[in-house]
């Protein structure tokens, strides 16, 4: 049960996430005719979590995705437990000299699979279904992020909502030219409430390095508070190209 | 007072006519200096520039992140609406704010 929570944490976040910030889900629209793909690991106790996302723009306010979920447990053998079809559309958008801020919503829902993927999407609470709402301010300095997001989780009953919520804040120590290593520090907050009381929040450091179009961040988040459970620590990290 | 004011109205249409960037076609072998809102990091920069390099004519594009610039250095002999550049842009996600045009064979001239 605490596994499985702490790995939701992450996954309902990385539904058409692009390349920043870590667990905070950041709400990029901007790939016309271009998209971006990516792996994450995500390790949490001695489970590990392995996905896959690529994201197409169709028009610059308007990307869909595809995002596959697998679980390697050491009880079993590694299955995928989830295929999503996501979209996500910008709402507002503001440019400055050097600064924007974005507002988007997102959606996606999980194709249906068999018993053996739903076995494994229940026993790691991997999302049938889930929309959010995203926002960013992004500046050479460092940029900022919101987001809430609720999410259908299945279970052997049926299934159950769960909110999240998270905030994420980064720092550019030295920013840097076009085609530059650059780097970000990131510090990030996310909250989990589930039906019957359940609650999580975590604190994540984190970083990423990018130069041109390609992304590596790794990030690790700690419960710091729960309720009714007691949640394991997450390593997430994630390489993610942009084409 | 005619006799003069008539080389001089001549004169003051001449120049504006040539006065690169007011929706006349641009000179061979321009640069255009694009000043890009938005462009905040390296990811940024290469969705721009992934969508200039697309337009016909665009031999090199340059991102300045600092200042906010994109600098594009077209063909000889061609030539790049603002229209086309701010369309492009937008695609990439940004706001064009402003063009600035650099006739190259003006300049050559100018530092002979």
């Amino acid at each position: 049960m605490s596994r499985a929570l702490a790995l939701l944490l992450c996954l309902c976040a990385r539904v058409g996430a692009a390349q920043e910030p870590i667990f905070v889900t950041p709400p990029v629209t901007m790939y016309q005719f271009g998209g971006v793909a990516g792996v994450d690991v995500e390790r949490a106790g001695r489970t590990t979590a392995v996905s896959t996302e690529a994201a197409i723009g169709l028009l610059p306010p308007w990307t869909v995705s595809v995002h596959a979920v697998g679980i390697d447990d050491p009880r079993a053998a590694f299955e995928l437990a989830r295929v999503h079809v996501g979209t996500r559309v910008r709402l507002v958008k503001v440019d400055r000299p050097r600064e924007w801020l974005l507002l988007s919503a997102y959606g996606a829902v999980a194709l249906p699979a068999g018993d053996a993927a739903r076995e494994v999407a229940e026993s790691h609470a991997v999302p049938d279904a889930l929309f959010g709402l995203s926002a960013a301010r992004m500046a050479r300095g460092g940029d900022s992020f919101g987001d809430v997001a609720v999410a259908r989780v299945p279970t052997p009953a049926g299934s159950r909502t769960v909110g999240t919520f998270g905030l994420a804040w980064g720092w550019r120590p030295r920013p840097g030219g076009y085609g530059d290593l650059e780097g970000q520090l990131f510090g990030e907050a996310r909250m989990q409430y589930a039906e019957r009381g359940v609650a999580v929040l975590g604190l994540a450091p984190g970083f990423l390095v990018h130069s041109k179009n390609t992304v590596f961040k790794l990030g690790v988040l700690f419960p710091v508070w729960e309720r009714e459970v007691e949640a394991d620590p997450v390593v997430r990290a994630a390489v993610k190209v942009l084409f | 007072m005619s006799q003069m004011m008539i080389p001089a109205a001549l004169a003051a249409l001449i120049l504006a006519l040539t006065r690169p960037g007011l929706g006349q076609a641009p000179a061979a072998g321009d640069s255009l200096r694009l000043n890009v809102d938005g462009m905040v990091c390296s990811l940024c920069a290469y969705g721009v520039e992934r969508r200039l390099k697309k337009i016909e004519h665009v031999e090199g594009v340059r991102v300045e992140l600092d200042s906010g610039l994109v600098v594009l250095t077209l063909r000889l002999g061609t030539a790049v609406s603002d229209s086309v550049l701010a369309a492009e842009v937008r695609r990439a996600g940004f706001a064009l704010r402003g063009v600035t045009r650099f006739n190259r064979r003006r300049t050559e001239e100018g530092t002979r």
